[in-house]
């Protein structure tokens, strides 16, 4: 199925996770204490070693999104904040002194951004479902697994639905278009867990 | 074993699941504002109508639990985000279902609550990305819209808790609705 091929599943090799995360936990700590060249070289090493502890973390540049939030701080944070002292076209619009600290949130919000994306691929669909187990849900790997291959089918239904609407006289953003939309999904999520209902019972699931 | 219940968890948590991995990847892509009102209105909608069909305590939170694992092995980019939105998203109705003991006026407060809750964890994910440095430009950029809105200085704060309240307003509604749509199809599967 097409949905399933959309899937990743965190490969959970990396044995120094506990290390990672405190590395992690410490981001948030230095970007709160550290000023001044000492913050340019400690974030500046955790880039470099994010890029070599997962070349894939790389990826998190090429992503659009991420330029966009980083732009948009560096280049609103001076424009918002007070004491404009940088002229363009002879007006000032700037202030010096919040372009580096916009340029500083910007240089940690990319860390950030890295190292989230090192230590979410460190972590394996099993780690999740201990963590629920250690929560006293040891059912929901079942549930997952279940709801899991349901989605090709739920897609499949709301575009039926949907179909169906725009067939009868097009789809018109209208309020009660979109409730009665709305209502046809959900009447179908339901069926299905009335059908499932009956597969679970006749399968005999145990606890 | 209940059978129902487990059945209900799985497709209710699913379908929350489809819609954070598929719609809200299109509405993160285009950037679309008020996305997370969009999305958390959502949510809150399918649980709050999955929980007339599984009335009982921690069905909300599993439902939540579902959805929330679907999006975290989905192949959308940084998902620890939505994972934790989703969580506390689901605790938050789960409390307040729980207390109410799922009756009706538990309906609109969860909705409320959830949906308001939207904008106050994009601040707090934001805080933890970019430090509390970005705490200063929210401040200073508040007390410019009350300017423009004519409201003093020293009264700001009451323009982000109107925000807050217009939202929770909001939520209410899809909570009352949510309410009425699980009780009309609960209705027609009984019959």
């Amino acid at each position: 199925m097409v949905y399933r091929q959309e899937f990743k599943k965190g490969d959970g090799t990396m044995r120094n996770r506990k290390f990672l995360a405190l590395l992690f936990i410490l981001i948030p700590v230095f970007s709160y204490v550290l000023h001044g060249w000492i913050f340019y070289i400690v974030f500046g090493f955790y880039l470099i070693s994010g890029y070599f502890i997962d070349r894939r973390s790389s990826r998190v540049f090429k992503r659009k999104m991420f330029w966009f939030f980083v732009l948009f701080i560096v280049v609103s944070y001076p424009l918002i904040m007070p004491g404009k002292d940088i002229e363009i076209f002879g007006l000032a619009i700037f202030s010096k002194k919040y372009l580096i600290e916009g340029i500083n949130i910007g240089i940690i919000g990319a860390t950030m951004f890295v190292w989230l994306f090192i230590l979410t691929r460190s972590i394996s669909p099993q780690d999740v479902a201990s963590f629920f187990k250690k929560l006293g849900m040891k059912d929901i790997g079942i549930v997952v697994s279940i709801a899991m291959n349901l989605l090709p089918f739920m897609v499949e239904s709301i575009e039926t639905s949907y179909m169906a609407m725009r067939l009868k006289g097009g789809f018109r953003w209208s309020p009660k278009r979109v409730y009665l939309f709305v209502l046809t999904v959900f009447r179908n999520t339901a069926l299905l867990a009335e059908n499932l209902t009956i597969a679970l019972a006749l399968e005999g699931i145990e606890e | 074993m209940n059978y129902r219940r487990f059945a209900y968890i799985a497709v209710f948590g699913g379908l929350w699941g489809v819609w954070e991995i598929f719609a809200g990847f299109v509405i993160h892509a285009l950037n679309l504002p008020f996305k997370g009102v969009v999305m958390s209105s959502v949510a809150a909608m399918i649980m709050l109508v999955g929980r007339r069909f599984v009335p009982e305590r921690g069905a909300t939170f599993s439902m939540g639990a579902v959805a929330a694992v679907l999006k975290l092995l989905s192949f959308s980019g940084f998902m620890l985000s939505p994972f934790i939105a989703i969580l506390i998203e689901s605790t938050i109705a789960e409390i307040v279902l729980t207390i109410s003991k799922s009756t009706f006026p538990g309906y609109p407060v969860a909705g409320g609550l959830v949906v308001m809750w939207s904008p106050l964890h994009r601040l707090l994910i934001q805080g933890l990305i970019f430090s509390n440095r970005i705490y200063i430009f929210y401040v200073e950029l508040l007390r410019r819209v009350s300017k423009l809105l004519g409201v003093p200085e020293s009264k700001s704060i009451m323009v982000f808790v109107a925000y807050l309240a217009i939202l929770f307003l909001f939520g209410a509604i899809v909570g009352v609705v949510s309410w009425f749509i699980g009780k009309s199809l609960k209705r027609e599967m009984e019959r």
